[in-house]
């Protein structure tokens, strides 16, 4: 469907970017490359037209006739450099011209249509660059063979005798030279080669990966021109708000429409009944202001159902009748537990709880949804484009073909929008007011009550220590909401240490808050609870916990038999626990020395350490903090050292782990979803706190690289810095904490707490 | 009917008079731009500048605006090219760039009243703006660049 607001958008953006000044905008790209279907990409075995208009050589790229490249992207843009790394990855063996390229998102539908052609299109678990750097070089060196084969066919020069360089192919011996414009055509008839026929660069002649490249969308960043999937707007586009059940599993008894209809501008109220997130009602109005004016005014009852009366207190005492009876699974069993335990000479055991969580990205849930009697069409902030299509397929009741899917920016994800609750609620309204596009949009409160929560978890630890202060057991027993490898258990049961004896339990105790990912996933939460743990381990031992913690991970040591520490289910090229080990105490070493391990800090101050392997990636985070004397404290530096094998973009990679670092802190200092009667009690930023500048510590960042496997670099720090900062505090003669968040206790110092009265 | 000045162009609106100034700029004049974050005043996400001063567009109702002047994200410079936009740039600030209107529109404000703020003033400024990305360091060395550069 074309539009004069999507032709502007493409006219304001039909520029290549230079590589120091970018016109390019990104966001329009997005809305654009769904809008190219048909228009510009011919099926692959047909021929090209005049030469006149741009060439797909394969789904990877586009050529125009100018020489101007299109790479094409899979992963969503959330902040995380999705684009420019994966257009460095692309760019790389291509020789493409870095300053004659654009970018676009993929068509889901073409990947579709294509047997997914496009691998892996999530954007989540920092699994973009791991489970894509490949097929992208793979793919780039295809294509540049492709060319160099066609220049071959043109000139009767040999293809050994050319060289392909910023988009041209040149024969040095002759002078003579095709751009990749002028080759286009006839590329795209060459049959693509055997992806194990190309030879892929060594990383010494990297010239685009490793590189500190500008991000292609920051420019649109600062000048408001950036387009998210709120900032839609197409002719005719009416505006809707909405109001969910303020139970979940609540159903909507009645309403008053009547009320809502009232109101200036309001075009029709449409019940949803009940999904995925219990029913809701929906207000389409001309303005999205008038819409959210009538659902606020309009009467509505709810049946609050079976859980109106649950709240924390309740969730919390259900997941501790989890410690008795038995596991439900047994995610590790090394050795014998209960026999070391029993003639060890010391036994420590604790318990740890972490709340509900909110993933709160700073753009609102939307989706726009135009659905006709036999199409539909959405405009998608999602992180899962895929399944955000098959559910709007399904709630327009059409076949996924009568549909087309258009990836938009997003405002922050975090995992939120691996959801696709809002998308289905879209179609939902618009196929209620068909032929007219609705945008759905959410309040922030509506975002805050209505999410997928990161789960809460209850977990008891024990350990056990022998005259020498080894670590000779360790039981963990997980209790969770439910039975997730991804959110509830990974990081529980990779632990590389030194110690014969493990067992790793886990017990479901269901609960009926609806559930999804968050940053960091299951490592956010286990590492908090094993790095805690093991802090602990290290003083009862009266050992230095770097000191303790660099004796567990001697790689001569490490437990032949390790569980990966990523899904079991995923890609993962097999690393042996003796070099992962090896790995993460390399990096452990680094932050240590960096963060001048073992010099004194001054009184009421305090360090901690913390580790944590994350599919591929190795990162150790130690935190320095000082204890104020009001009751909280200040965190002051933060010092990382990591190892995800290698960098596509490092200044990039530095700006993922000073976010990681924020979102850690925010979690870690104030994140609490609290619930009572039902439903959230949080409701906007003034009650669920968000880390501030003035709360910010110095940050630093090491690498450490091994040039080993690819991990990533969105992720993994976000689970290490609570435990550091928690065991910095205990180190600063403050509290042991064991449960989350930190407002909830009263930073002063143990012997203070004492000397009123308090035990220690 | 209310007639304001918005990024130097006279407009007249014609909507409710509680409206918020964040949905006349971007459901009646298309200025995206400016984006809405929480609805209460607590994120900063809406920043524009009222008469050049730094304020939250989403608690602005459009009635206090009759002959006003407002100034959004898009208006900020002609060609993008305030010395705080190409800072953002040489500092590659923005990850989501969400609330990265607004985290401008406040430091303008900032440094249209204080050349030369120190860190301390800097911080005071802007912790009213939340970033969930964490970019909160490259802000303050962006500024910082801004000022010593403008």
């Amino acid at each position: 469907m074309g539009n004069d607001y999507l032709s502007k958008l493409m006219a304001r953006t039909d520029k290549p970017h230079a590589i120091s000044r970018r016109a390019f905008i990104l966001s329009a790209a997005a809305v654009g490359g769904g809008l190219a279907i048909g228009l510009r990409i011919a099926p692959l075995s047909s021929p090209p037209g005049s030469g006149k208009e741009n060439i797909e050589i394969n789904n990877w790229i586009v050529v125009a006739p100018d020489n101007v490249v299109t790479l094409r992207i899979a992963q969503i843009e959330m902040g995380q450099g999705a684009i420019t790394s994966m257009a460095q990855l692309l760019a790389e063996e291509l020789e493409v011209d870095w300053a004659n390229i654009k970018t676009e998102f993929i068509s889901i539908t073409t990947h579709l249509n294509r047997d997914r052609v496009y691998g892996w299109t999530n954007t989540a678990r920092s699994d973009g660059v791991r489970l894509s750097q490949q097929l992208l070089r793979t793919s780039g060196a295809q294509i540049r063979t492709m060319l160099v084969r066609a220049a071959s066919q043109q000139l009767g020069i040999p293809e050994s005798e050319l060289v392909a360089e910023n988009s041209v192919v040149r024969h040095d011996l002759t002078g003579r030279k095709l751009t990749y414009g002028e080759l286009a055509a006839e590329a795209a008839k060459i049959a693509v080669p055997d992806p194990a026929s190309v030879k892929l660069k060594n990383p010494e002649d990297w010239k685009y990966i490793g590189k500190s490249v500008e991000r292609v969308d920051i420019p649109s960043k600062t000048d408001g021109s950036a387009v998210y999937g709120i900032d839609v707007r197409l002719p005719g586009m009416k505006h809707a708000a909405i109001a969910m059940s303020p139970f979940f599993g609540g159903k909507l008894i009645s309403y008053d429409s009547s009320v809502a209809l009232s109101y200036s501008g309001v075009r029709k109220v449409v019940h949803l009944k009940a999904g995925k997130t219990g029913s809701a009602v929906a207000v389409v109005a001309d303005d999205w202001w008038q819409a959210k004016m009538a659902i606020d005014a309009m009467p509505m009852k709810w049946d609050r159902g079976a859980q109106s009366t649950t709240d924390s207190a309740a969730i919390l005492a259900k997941l501790q009748t989890g410690l008795r009876g038995p596991p439900d699974s047994i995610l590790r069993n090394d050795g014998d537990v209960e026999a070391a335990t029993a003639s060890a000479v010391q036994r420590l055991e604790a318990q740890y709880f972490l709340p509900y969580l909110e993933q709160a990205p700073m753009e609102p849930m939307n989706c726009t949804a135009l659905v006709t009697d036999d199409s539909f069409e959405v405009w998608a902030p999602t992180q899962v484009p895929e399944s955000a299509m098959r559910t709007a397929a399904t709630a327009a009741g059409m076949p996924r073909d009568k549909g087309n899917l258009h990836i938009m920016q997003i405002g922050g994800g975090f995992g939120r929008r691996q959801e696709s609750d809002f998308v289905a609620q879209a179609v939902r309204i618009a196929k209620a007011v068909k032929g007219t596009p609705v945008k759905l949009l959410w309040t922030r409160e509506d975002t805050m009550q209505h999410s997928f929560y990161r789960p809460i978890n209850f977990s008891r630890v024990r350990g056990a220590l022998d005259a020498e202060g080894n670590l000779v057991a360790w039981a963990h027993r997980i209790v969770a909401p439910s039975d997730n490898e991804e959110r509830s258990k990974l990081g529980a049961d990779c632990l590389l240490y030194d110690v014969p004896n493990m067992s790793v339990e886990y017990v479901v105790r269901s609960c009926h808050v609806p559930e999804g990912q968050m940053r960091g996933v299951g490592f956010a939460t286990h590492c908090f609870i094993t790095q805690s743990f093991i802090d602990e381990l290290a003083r009862a031992a009266g050992k230095d916990i770097y000191e303790f913690q660099h004796a567990l991970l001697d790689p001569e040591r490490t437990p032949d038999v390790v569980p990966a520490a990523t899904v079991k289910t995923g890609a993962m090229p097999s690393i042996s626990p003796r070099a992962r080990a090896a790995r993460l105490r390399t990096v452990l070493t680094e932050a240590a020395s960096k963060a001048n391990w073992g010099d004194f800090l001054g009184p009421n101050r305090g360090r901690g350490i913390a580790v944590v392997e994350e599919a591929n990636a190795f990162y150790a985070v130690v935190a320095e903090v000082t204890i104020e004397g009001n009751g909280w404290f200040s965190v002051d530096r933060i010092v990382v050292a990591g190892d995800p094998g290698f960098l596509v973009n490092p200044d990039n990679a530095n700006a993922q782990v000073e976010g990681s670092v924020v979102f850690a802190l925010t979690s870690a200092m104030y994140g609490e979803i609290t619930i009572r009667e039902g439903g959230v009690v949080e409701r906007n930023f003034d009650t669920y706190r968000m880390l501030r500048l003035d709360e910010m510590p110095k940050v630093e960042i090491y690498w450490v690289l091994s040039y080993q496997n690819w991990g990533g670099v969105g992720e993994p720090v976000v689970a290490a810095v609570a435990p550091a900062l928690t065991n910095a505090i205990y180190d600063a003669g403050g509290p042991r904490i064991r449960s989350l968040p930190l407002k909830n206790h009263r930073i002063v110092k143990r012997d203070r707490e004492a000397s009123e009265g308090k035990k220690p | 009917m209310i007639s304001l000045t918005v990024n130097g162009r006279s407009v007249t609106v014609d909507v409710a008079r509680d409206t918020p100034l964040l949905w006349v700029l971007r459901d009646k004049l298309g200025l995206t731009g400016t984006k809405f974050g929480c609805g209460i005043g607590a994120c900063g996400a809406c920043t524009v500048h009222i008469n050049g001063l730094a304020a939250y567009s989403c608690l602005t109702p459009i009635s206090a605006l009759d002959d006003q002047s407002v100034t959004t994200i898009e208006g900020l410079s002609p060609q993008g090219q305030h010395p705080l936009q190409r800072a953002w740039a040489a500092e590659q600030v923005p990850q989501c760039g969400y609330c990265q209107s607004g985290q401008i529109m406040r430091a303008a404000a900032l440094l249209a009243r204080n050349h030369s703020p120190s860190r301390d003033q800097i911080v005071k400024e802007m912790k009213a703006n939340i970033c969930r990305c964490g970019t909160y360091l490259r802000i303050v060395r962006a500024i910082e660049r801004a000022a010593t550069r403008s």
